[in-house]
């Protein structure tokens, strides 16, 4: 069975769902080891994309789980204000809800902490969901 | 430079949970919390009700009712029980550790399309119950 392992499937086995971007895994990787929150935040996170999943663009209107990020229009956030001030910016396609980076929301302003950074980081990665959504 | 992959964000979760046990206090205690959260989104949403139209059915604040759809907050269990009577609500479902599976017809978690060929799983077969002599 080794040699499937590197086998991406296609989109069509998760859509219509919710996936990840490979450096967004790193990202949230790091800042829950660095939390030591890792329970919390599974059990948070799982209800989060449950809750996402079923209502959409209207689940920023129903739970403060999620806001409009600012700076840039169609662009979302997961929040995880008690698990170190995590956000998760995302954007929403008819093919699927694409988690597109996670950072800790420290500052206003320019910083690397910053809404206004992460947005810049979100919509470079938003170019790679074309050629994701082709090969996985 | 590394390629990009797209991966089901369920699956990441998977991976966390493979590395924390299933009855991990926290785990536990703020899924419990997620649910009472979303039990009481829910049934705002159902019944066309804001924070201060259900505030006034549970004879509390607005802002204790944010506070309760915050999923962060410490909320007693005789309150949890108190609020789900109001609203004639099953409390079954809060503590169980399964529940994310449950509005999945294919029990995978979010509605995922069931992939054996994806994860290995053996292909299950899907129909009546019947007695094998």
């Amino acid at each position: 069975m080794k040699q499937f392992e590197n086998i991406v499937y296609p989109m069509a086995f998760h859509s219509p769902g919710i996936v990840i971007h490979s450096d967004c895994q790193a990202e949230l990787r790091s800042l829950i080891e660095r939390s030591g929150k890792k329970g919390q935040f599974a059990a948070a996170f799982v209800q989060r994309l449950n809750f996402l999943l079923k209502h959409r663009e209207n689940a920023i209107s129903h739970l403060e789980w999620f806001e409009k990020m600012k700076y840039v229009d169609d662009l979302f956030a997961m929040r995880f204000v008690r698990i170190d001030n995590i956000r998760i910016p995302y954007v929403i396609t008819a093919n699927g809800i694409y988690l597109l980076h996670a950072f800790k929301e420290t500052s206003s302003g320019n910083g690397p902490n910053s809404y206004r950074h992460a947005a810049q980081v979100a919509l470079k990665r938003i170019k790679d969901i074309d050629g994701g959504a082709n090969n996985g | 430079m590394a390629e990009t992959v797209w991966r089901s964000a369920y699956d990441f979760h998977d991976e966390l949970m493979s590395e924390i046990d299933a009855n991990n206090s926290d785990y536990v205690y703020y899924s419990a919390l997620g649910r009472i959260s979303t039990d009481l989104v829910e049934y705002r949403i159902q019944h066309g009700l804001s924070q201060i139209d259900l505030a006034d059915v549970l004879g509390v604040s607005q802002a204790m009712v944010s506070k309760y759809e915050s999923g962060d907050y410490n909320i007693s269990l005789k309150s949890v029980v108190q609020l789900y009577s109001k609203l004639n609500l099953s409390l079954g479902h809060i503590f169980g550790t399964a529940e994310e599976k449950a509005d999945d017809p294919i029990g995978d978690p979010g509605g995922r399309v069931f992939s054996p060929l994806r994860t290995g799983e053996p292909v299950p077969v899907y129909g009546p119950a019947c007695d094998i002599a």
